[in-house]
Parts: structure tokens; sequence; C-alpha cells
């Protein structure tokens, strides 16, 4: 419910300001950037922004019929928003450290003291130049419907940042959820990338027609049978004209706590052979990466999955069916791309499969029209 | 928490839009249907064949007098409607600027724990318009009444399910054995 997010405008009623923009009539410039911790609960009225970004009514005390809400324009989208308002945390409680006197002069000499309030109850974080240089931030919350507390973390606001990221999940750029699970030294995204816009808020096409996916040569994504139900845990099937895009279809693409989680990249052939070789080898890699039974593969399926990588029978479009609309072989083939292409055949790129009647994890390749599964991985 | 759908035989609110169940309901019907928070209902008892309850439209603002709803469901279906789980906190709903039916609808998100009710729209000149009214409020601040495109019950499926039940020369393969 704790949101980390870029704000672009703030107006308030209230006499301080806290976002340094121009025009402001008291600014508050702010060392790192115009960031905040903003929370959920006290959102209303929220309309996406042209560009991606988010425009809501903010009610610093919503139990206080006097305080008039706030007018803020974030970058964070509206789908992300809503992603971590749903996230449950472990406790509804946090102990922070909080000094005992809000002059920041004396902050030094100050002992903190752990104070536990409800995360309801916080309206916003963040961190002044003075608190850079200190290492602390500054906190507002409510005691109660009208008591307004702001006072001073024994954190830094990288520290916060760490300690929320760590409650919130992967999200891509369309608010979806990713779990993710650590094979040898990789990272590895345990669902195949189901997002409809590349890193920047580009949309990726939606390709459904039969002619125009063989032709296309800037990007396009799908749904198996062009039927978004087939999206979990299918994934979407994505052209390599889309995973070789400048608008970037995995660097940059997902957020953890509101900040972008840095490393991500569609594999290339070495990280999926980093993978199989983790795992035992191409001969039995792919038993071992496979998700079991015969829900998403066709009896019988020789799984495993030891580490939870969860490989699923996504199928393709336009790799082994060129008729019609092209998609086949659901539930027999996890073909993934991986962000090469051949060099020797520009029209081609490289690609991994499994199939449920062997263990095997074997590379391949295709033409760059060919609609397939893709995955995310960074070094650890 | 999700709404109760309810048959509301009488409501009786200090404010000036008091008259919730309209006469021509009572006439026809004898209820008129209303999707209810039951966060906002307390004092929750047995009536008749039904159940009566105090219900606040801001529950945050203290200065909000509480009013007085009949209806023919039972406290058991309240208690349902209340531990049915939400698809999510925050539903998208199509918003008419300035409650205008003719304007494009622009798709809005809040809490749906910050809507009080909602009411199907009632202009007799257009009785088959898809529209609600919702009744929410910004937070403690400010009880606002919105026109919506949809009927309660994509109204219950939005925010129960998320969705609304009422739209619309390669190489050849081998693999190591």
């Amino acid at each position: 419910m704790i949101l980390l997010t870029q704000v672009n405008h703030w107006s308030s009623k209230r006499p301080e300001k806290y976002v340094s923009l121009e025009g402001d009539h008291q600014r508050y410039e702010l060392a790192y950037g115009d960031y905040f911790f903003l929370n959920t609960n006290r959102i209303s009225d929220m309309v996406t922004l042209t560009g991606g970004g988010a425009r809501f009514l903010y009610s610093q005390a919503p139990d206080d019929h006097r305080c008039s809400p706030d007018v803020i324009e974030c970058n964070t989208s509206v789908a992300n928003i809503i992603t971590y308002a749903d996230v449950d945390y472990p406790s509804k409680f946090v102990t922070m450290q909080i000094f005992p006197t809000n002059d920041i002069t004396r902050v030094t000499i100050d002992t903190p003291v752990n104070t536990t309030v409800e995360y309801d109850d916080i309206a916003m974080v963040y961190c002044t130049p003075r608190d850079m240089v200190l290492n602390v931030s500054h906190c507002v919350y409510y005691r109660n419907s009208w008591e307004r507390v702001t006072c001073i973390l024994n954190y830094s606001f990288a520290q916060i940042q760490s300690a929320i990221a760590s409650l919130t999940p992967l999200l891509d750029y369309d608010g979806n959820v990713y779990s993710t699970v650590v094979v040898g030294t990789q990272e590895w995204i345990v669902e195949n990338l189901r997002t409809t816009h590349y890193a920047d808020g580009t949309a990726i096409p939606n390709v459904t027609d039969d002619v125009l996916w063989p032709a296309d040569v800037t990007g396009a994504y799908c749904w198996y049978d062009n039927d978004q139900t087939y999206m979990t845990p299918y994934g979407a099937l994505y052209n390599w004209h889309a995973v070789n895009n400048a608008h970037n279809l995995a660097v940059g693409q997902f957020t953890e706590g509101g900040i972008v989680s840095v490393g991500w990249r569609v594999p290339t052939q070495a990280d999926w052979l980093a993978l199989a070789t983790a795992e035992g080898g191409l001969l039995i890699a792919g038993g071992r990466l496979k998700e079991v039974g015969g829900a998403h593969w066709f009896l019988p399926n020789q799984a495993t999955d030891d580490d939870g990588w969860r490989g699923v029978g996504n199928g393709n479009r336009f790799v082994d069916d060129h008729t019609g609309d092209g998609f086949d072989n659901l539930k027999m083939y996890n073909d993934t791309w991986t962000s090469e292409e051949d060099p020797l055949d520009l029209t081609e790129a490289y690609s991994i499969f499994m199939s449920p009647g062997t263990t095997s994890f074997n590379f391949w390749q295709h033409e760059k029209f060919g609609g397939m599964a893709v995955r995310a991985v960074r070094d650890i | 928490m999700s709404f109760i759908v309810a048959e509301v035989t009488k409501w009786q609110d200090s404010r000036d839009s008091s008259r919730r169940v309209h006469k021509r309901d009572e006439w026809a019907l004898g209820y008129r249907l209303f999707a209810l928070n039951p966060n906002r209902m307390v004092d929750i008892k047995v009536h008749d064949t039904g159940s009566c309850f105090r219900f606040s439209d801001n529950h945050r603002d203290r200065r909000e007098n509480l009013s007085y709803v009949e209806i023919n469901d039972t406290v058991a279906e309240i208690i349902t409607a209340h531990d049915t789980p939400l698809h999510s906190k925050f539903v998208t709903l199509d918003f008419y600027p300035k409650n205008n039916h003719y304007k494009t609808p622009v798709a809005t998100t809040l809490e749906v724990d910050d809507i009080a009710y909602v009411d199907d729209y009632n202009d007799p000149d257009h009785p088959d318009c898809d529209c609600i009214w919702i009744i929410y409020c910004r937070k403690g601040f400010r009880r606002v009444e919105q026109l919506v495109r949809g009927t309660l019950d994509t109204f219950i499926d939005l925010i129960e399910t998320g969705t609304t039940s009422t739209t619309s020369t390669t190489a050849a393969r081998t693999t190591l054995q």
C-alpha cells in the first residue's frame, strides 16, 4: 500500500508545499528528486495521464472532514498503483526509529526511539537535502483524524526504499505481478512476460490479423488464439521485432516498490545455456524446468520442476503452422525467444523450446515474425 | 467486502435528496433497488422478513447523521455480501463529466470502500439509459454524486471479478534425446 513515485505536480491548500516546482509560492528543494512514498489508501478520483502517469486526489488526512484533498500527478501508472494498493503486508503495523525531536539540527545528538505506527496512518515519506547529508528521512503520519505528526526517521531514503521493495512484488508496466526464482547465478521471472507495453510506456500493437502478423516488422504481440484468457499462465506471444525494440521490452520494464528494478533483460543464448547447465545440462534441464502435470502440457509430461521455474507449453504463432491464424502447439512446446539474431541469416533469431515427451532443453531458431513467449533474467 | 443489491422499502435521510425510494417505485414494486456498502451499516436488526439498519453516506465525517433504512433482504444476506471478497481495493468506472451522459465518459479509479451506495439512473425521459449514480466520498472531505456508465449488475461484476460479463520456411524441429 506504500508507493514510491516521482511526483510531477502537487497542488495543496496547505501552507506548506512539498514539491519544488516552478510557481510554488514556497519552494522546497528535494535533493532526491521529487520522489515521495505515498499511501494508496489516501487516493481517490484517479485518471490516466497522457504519457502513462496518473493524476489523483490525495487526502493527507482522510478522516478529517476539514482536510481538502491535494491534486497530485505522478509517473506511476494507474495499473501499478492499483497493484500496490492490493499488496497485503505481513502486518498492519510498522516499527520505525524516530528521533524524539523534530529539530533537524539536533538529529545527530538525539537517540532514536522505536515507535510503532499503522501503515494506514502514514501520509508520506520524503527526503530533504539535509536529510540526505544526515542519512535520515522525513515522515508524516496522523495520530488520529486531526493530529498531524511530522517526524524524522533514522533511515536513509534508500533504506526505506529497500524495505518497501522487499514487501512488494515485481510488476511490469501493466501492473502484472511476477514471482522470481534464483537458479545458479541468475534470477528469472517465473511467469512468461504478459505486458502490453514497452518499458517506456509505448503500447505494443496487438496484431490479431492473420495477414498482418507475419508481415509486421515493427514489433507486435498477441494472445494465443487471440483469446486473452490464455494470458495466465501462458503469457503473451511476441514477435522478435518486439523483443529487439528500441522502446525496450525487458530492460526497465519491471518495478519493485515503485522503483525500476534494474538488470532485467531478454536472455541471450549464453543466459539460456547457463540456466540449462545449472540444471544439469541440455539432456535433463528441460525436465527440471517444466511445470509438472497435465494442466499446461500434454501428458505424459516428463517434468519435475525442481526449482519452481514453471515452464509451460505456451505454443506459438506462425512457427509450426503457417496457415489460417497460425496458432499452434499449445501444451506441446514452450517456444521462447532469445535476444540474439542469427548473424548469418538476419531474417531469423534464436530461441529455445522444451516439449512434454522428453527432458531435453533445446536451442532453435526461427524467422523473426514467429510469435513466441518471452522470459526475463538478470544476474545476481 | 462486496456490495449487497438490496430491495430498499424505506430510506429516511436528513438530506434534501432524502426521497431515495421514489413514489413510483413504491407504487410499482414496493421497493427500489440499491447496491449498498455493508461497511456503512450499523445497528443491523431483523425487521419483518428483512432487516433494518442505520446507514452513513460518509462514515469518516463525524458531522454525518445516520439515515434509517429498511430492506427486504435478510441480515444473513448482508453478512454474506460483506464477507464476499473484492477483486481489488480499487475499481475503475466510466465517469460522465458534469454528470452528463451525452458527454464522453472518463475512466476514473477510486477505492471501492469510498463508495457508499449505487442507485439506478432515474431519468423518465431516458428509461433505457445504462447509467447509475454512485455516491462516494473523497475520503472524509466531500460526498459526491457521480453519474457512471453501467448497471447495478455490471457494477457488482466489476468489483467482484474485475470484469463485466455483459461486454465482448523454417528449420525442422528436433529435440535432444
